[in-house]
This record gives structure tokens, C-alpha cells and sequence, in this order.
């Protein structure tokens, strides 16, 4: 099967009036991707790898998104992935995954869904399973250029006003050379901040206590995150599974330590007195290999008080980057 | 309309806020490099001419300021987050620049930049309901129409529809004058989101940038407040010319006195004095911009 190519390049004159045409015009361009193979199938669709057959059989990646037309039209998170990806697109910053194409496939209007494929640039695996395939150990190089690359999406986006709120290694794509790209942005949107805010955003390994405690949060969630994912890169498995938000606050205080009365915030609905008092845990004794200023690094960014957790921007000013420039 | 009805009654108190889960101020996100960022992402969306007599030969200013106050009036009664209107105004322009629409398709065409601005904007995981947006539209379009027309839309935009709103510069431009503690920032910051909206119903303001626009309405909300002489520091901040930005700001000050002389013709306002109470909704009984005889 095959893609068709939308008509983002316009078939129609400027002046030409609208009219369903255009619409019946967005579905009739000819075929620009050849389909490989299944990548993988996620919560939005199934991910092909596939050849670009316009661009000298560049491989690249196309997601295929079943659109239902019953509900609202163009699903939000589609909406909001691609439109922010195109925005980001003209950066064209090494740690976001580039799109690189919106196609329509060759649906008629009249039928109740609609496909849309993306094409980004094809990425051999994600973080995930690279960590699953690794060997042994990651070098202390390997991580340390994974860290900064992580944080270097990040930084960019805070920079362009957007959370990603589901940084997890699943969304992490490894290219061949090792390089870091964030990709996955269906969750990710322009924050504002007098934004009404919805709940559970995060994957729960990687959720922050203000999100599980249903307090106000922003850019520090990402940081949270990326804590977790670059303490998961020495150990090669989640720092923090948990298989329920109260047991993942537990996990999460048996690692950092319980906050004090002073820390518990005035607003939170939940009782400090509800989670039993611990001390934190030595995390050098759970990360033996990694290097010491890694484990400031972070232990820095899994903080508590998302106004004193790091910055994604302290982060790459780290120490652990700055003594050690050869990223 | 009512005037300045941007306003808007919140059931929460701001003390309450952070206990709702609205978003507190991230320090992170009113950066200077973040102003920049922002921009440099704004020229990317920038309706660059006038498309009337060029473009479009049916329509006229009149009838995108009809459907604009159409599009606003659901707004207000959705209680949208404030960006959303002139976002799809925004959407409404970039598309009236490189296609050409009868009268008849300009109502449906301001329903689908609602609906896809709102899917961009508004909190959670859900826009405004297409059904709710054909309902506001006295069933005057129908959901396929309005399915058909927001990927018109989108193509015509290649998807480009992150958008840049003139309400995104204003806490970035707010923290950066140096105003004093005396100073109600809130009320800076709702007067000028209302003139921002009003703006957006204007097709003369359609060329300014959404900084130059909201340097403009900050500069209009200061001076309503007695508070001049920050036009420097905002010429400054968003590096428009400063003839520009007089320029703007003379225009939302004059559109300002347009809107009061309108809404109350017998009666002496104050201009900035906002509204007691929120309007009757009147949404829900749409002007039908097919219905007007232009």
C-alpha cells in the first residue's frame, strides 16, 4: 500500500475560489512512499519504515494515523504534534526529530475516517530498546553525550514555550551513531501560564510528586523526568516502577526522602502524614558506577519543590557537562 | 458587543488557582532568550499583504469584521482560553491571503479556524465540540462542511497552525517593565488582553505583528491607568520601529473610543472601567454572516 502525497505544495491558484474541490483535489496526488516494513504500532497509530521515493529512496519513518471523522474532525494530539513539529521545524535542532512530510492517504471524504501519514526522519530504535539490547554497562561517555543530548531537546523547547510532559525512554529515539532525539509530541503543547491544566501527563515512572499530588506544574516536570531517564541510563532499567500513583510517591519519597512539614505543600489535598516517614536513599549506592558528579546532577533534578529542582538550562551547565566537554 | 466583556468572572479566586491546578509562573518560560524565541517564531505566521481587491473580490472589510465578532461572541460564551479567537483570526487571514472564498463559505470558514484554533489552545484534551460550532452557526453549515473545511484549511496552512498570538507576548512583556508594586499588573494584563481582542476583529490591525500589536494594547492599558513613558522600553523589547508602535498604539486608543461611543452612546464611561457583570450570553442566537445583506 502507498501514500499519497498531500497538496501542502497548493494544486490551486491563489485566486481560485474554495470549494469542495479543493478538498477532493487534497486526495488525488501521486504516490510518493513506498512501505517497507512495521516499525512498531503505538497509542496513535502503526509506525512504517519507508522509502521516500522522491527523494532518492531516502528511508525514512511515516506514522500512520487513523483520523475518525464522527467525533471532532483532526483528533487534538495529531493536531497539536504536527503543528508544533512544523513550528520547531525551521530550527532544525539536532535533538528533535524532524518532519518532514503530512501526507493524506487516499481516503474519500464521505468514508468515517481519514488517514494521515507522517513522515519524520527514520530513527533505527528508541531509547527503550536500546537499553534493553545493550550488552552491558553503557560507557561513562555514551551516557554523559545521551544526558546532554536529552537535556538539550528539552532546553529547546522550554526555550520555544513548550512542556513536553511525557519525556520517557519510549520516546527517546537512539540514531546509529548514538545521538539522543526527543520525539513523541502528541501530550506536548504550547503552555501559557494562566492555563487551565488537565491531569496525568506523564508516564508514571517518570511522573513527578507534583503531578501525582495534582499540584500546579510546568517546565520542571521535564526535568523531573529526564532525572529519571538519565539515572535509568546507568542502570539500564526504570529507577522509579511503580504500579500505582500512591505506591509511585512512596517509591519516589523512599528514593529522595520524605518531605518535611515545611516542604508539604499548604495546597495539596493529601495529608503528609499519609505517606510513612523515610530518609532519603543513598543514591550513590543504587548508581555504583556512575560518576560523581553525575549523581549531583542528578539528584539535583529529582528534587521535590519544582522551584528548586534544576533547570533544564542549569542542567547543560552542569559540571558533569562543563568539566567534561568532549559531548 | 459589549464592551471590554473580556472580562471575565472566574469562579476561582487567584487564591484558589494553584489549588485548581492552573499553572503558577515558571521563570523558566519568561527568559529573555524565550521573548526572542518567540519573536523570531512570530514572522513565520505573518499575514504579509492586504488581500482585499487582490485575492478575495467578493469579500469586504466589513464581512471578515462581521464574522469576527460572530467568532468572538462564541468565545466569550465558551469561556475560551483568550488566545483562541484571535489565533483562528489569525488562521481566518492567513488563509483569506492565499485563497479566494464567496460570502457565502466565510461563516464556515471562521467556524473551522474556531475549531482548530481551540484544539490548539484551549486546555485538556478537548476544542470546542464541532456539533456545538455547527449549533452556533444556526445550523447553517453542516459537520461535514465543517470536517471538509478544517482540512482545507490546514493544507492551505501546510499544517502550520502553532500560531503565534499577540496574549503570548504579554507576561513576557509585563515582567520586563519596570512597573513597581503599586502598579495592578492583573488589570494591565486584562485590559490589554481585551483590547487584544477587540484588535482582532479589526482588519486594521491585521499587518501589525503580534508584539507590535501587544506592545501597543500594553501601552494603551498603561496610559488608561495614568501610567505613560513605557513606550520606550517596549520599542525596546519587541525592536519595532517606534513609529510603528505610536502608530498602533494611537489606533487600539482610538478603537478603544470607537467600541465605548458604540456600546454606551448617552453615557460618559471612564474607558477603562470594566464591566460589572458578564452580558446575557447573545451566542447562541448567532448573527448569520449569509443572512446580512452586505
Amino acid at each position: 500500500m502507498s501514500a499519497e502525497s498531500s497538496s501542502s505544495s497548493s494544486s490551486n491558484s491563489p485566486t481560485s475560489v474554495a470549494n469542495m474541490n479543493n478538498v477532493s483535489a487534497l486526495f488525488q496526488t501521486a504516490k510518493k512512499y513506498e512501505e517497507l516494513n512495521v516499525i512498531g504500532t503505538g497509542a496513535y497509530g502503526t509506525v512504517y519504515k519507508a522509502r521516500d521515493l522522491h527523494n532518492g529512496g531516502q528511508i525514512v519513518a511515516m506514522k500512520k494515523v487513523k483520523v475518525p471523522l464522527t467525533q471532532d474532525g483532526i483528533p487534538l494530539s495529531t493536531l497539536r504534534e504536527i503543528a508544533l513539529l512544523r513550528q520547531l521545524e525551521a530550527y532544525k535542532h539536532p535533538n528533535i526529530v524532524r518532519l518532514l512530510d503530512v501526507c493524506h492517504g487516499g481516503q474519500p471524504l464521505d468514508r468515517e475516517q481519514l488517514v494521515l501519514f507522517l513522515v519524520f526522519e527514520h530513527v533505527e530504535q528508541d531509547l527503550d530498546c536500546y537499553l534493553k539490547r545493550a550488552p552491558g554497562p553503557l560507557s561513562e561517555n555514551r551516557i554523559r553525550s545521551m544526558s546532554f543530548d536529552i537535556l538539550s531537546g528539552v532546553d529547546f523547547l522550554h526555550s520555544h514555550r513548550i512542556v513536553h510532559r511525557d519525556i520517557k525512554p519510549h520516546n527517546l529515539l537512539v540514531t546509529s551513531s548514538g545521538r539522543v532525539k526527543l520525539a513523541d509530541f502528541g501530550l506536548a503543547k504550547t503552555y501559557d501560564t494562566d492555563m487551565k491544566l488537565t491531569s496525568v501527563v506523564v508516564t508514571i515512572w517518570y511522573r513527578p510528586p507534583e503531578v501525582l499530588l495534582c499540584l500546579s506544574y510546568n517546565t520542571a516536570v521535564d526535568v523531573w523526568s529526564c532525572g529519571c531517564v538519565l539515572a535509568e541510563l546507568h542502570l539500564r532499567s526504570p529507577l522509579l516502577p511503580a504500579a500505582t500513583d500512591t505506591q509511585q510517591l512512596q517509591r519516589i519519597f523512599r528514593l529522595i526522602g520524605r518531605p518535611s512539614e515545611r516542604e508539604w505543600p499548604a495546597d495539596c489535598s493529601l495529608p503528609l502524614a499519609s505517606f510513612p516517614p523515610c530518609p532519603a536513599a543513598d543514591l550513590r549506592a543504587l548508581l555504583p558506577r556512575a560518576h560523581p558528579q553525575a549523581i549531583h546532577l542528578i539528584q539535583n533534578m529529582l528534587v521535590f519543590d519544582p522551584a528548586k529542582r534544576l533547570t533544564a538550562l542549569d542542567c547543560l551547565q552542569h559540571p558533569y557537562f562543563t568539566d567534561n566537554p568532549n559531548l | 458587543m459589549e464592551l471590554l466583556c473580556g472580562e471575565r468572572v472566574s469562579p476561582v479566586s487567584a487564591g484558589a488557582a494553584a489549588a485548581a491546578g492552573r499553572a503558577g509562573p515558571d521563570p523558566v518560560l519568561l527568559r529573555r532568550r524565550v521573548l526572542d524565541n518567540l519573536l523570531r517564531t512570530e514572522e513565520r505566521y505573518a499575514v504579509s499583504a492586504n488581500y482585499f481587491g487582490s485575492v478575495q473580490h467578493e469579500l469586504t472589510p466589513h464581512m471578515r469584521r462581521l464574522v469576527a465578532e460572530w467568532m468572538l461572541e462564541v468565545c466569550e460564551d465558551q469561556n475560551s482560553q483568550e488566545e483562541v479567537f484571535p489565533l483562528a483570526m489569525s488562521y481566518l487571514d492567513r488563509f483569506l491571503s492565499v485563497c479566494a472564498v464567496s460570502k457565502t463559505q466565510l461563516q464556515l470558514l471562521g467556524t473551522a479556524c474556531l475549531l482548530l484554533a481551540s484544539k490548539l489552545r484551549e486546555p485538556g484534551a478537548a476544542g470546542l465540540p464541532a456539533d456545538l460550532l455547527v449549533f452556533y452557526t444556526a445550523n447553517s453549515i453542516t459537520l461535514n462542511d465543517l470536517y471538509s473545511w478544517e482540512l482545507l484549511v490546514l493544507s492551505k496552512l501546510k499544517w502550520d497552525v502553532a500560531g503565534v498570538t499577540a496574549h503570548d507576548f504579554l507576561p513576557l512583556l509585563l515582567t520586563r517593565l519596570p512597573l513597581g508594586a503599586l502598579v495592578d499588573q492583573d488589570m494591565v494584563t486584562r485590559h490589554a488582553q481585551t483590547f487584544i481582542s477587540l484588535a482582532a476583529r479589526d482588519y486594521g490591525f491585521t499587518l501589525y505583528s503580534p508584539s507590535t500589536l501587544a506592545a501597543g494594547c500594553v501601552a494603551a492599558a498603561l496610559r488608561g491607568l495614568g501610567l505613560d513613558g513605557h513606550l520606550p522600553r517596549l520599542t525596546e523589547l519587541t525592536r519595532v520601529d517606534a513609529d510603528c508602535l505610536h502608530t498602533c498604539l494611537d489606533q487600539v486608543e482610538l478603537m478603544v473610543q470607537a467600541t465605548i461611543a458604540a456600546a454606551a452612546p448617552n453615557e460618559q464611561r471612564p474607558p477603562w472601567t470594566p464591566p460589572q457583570d458578564k452580558p446575557p450570553a447573545s451566542a447562541a442566537t448567532p448573527t448569520d454572516v449569509r443572512d446580512v445583506h452586505f
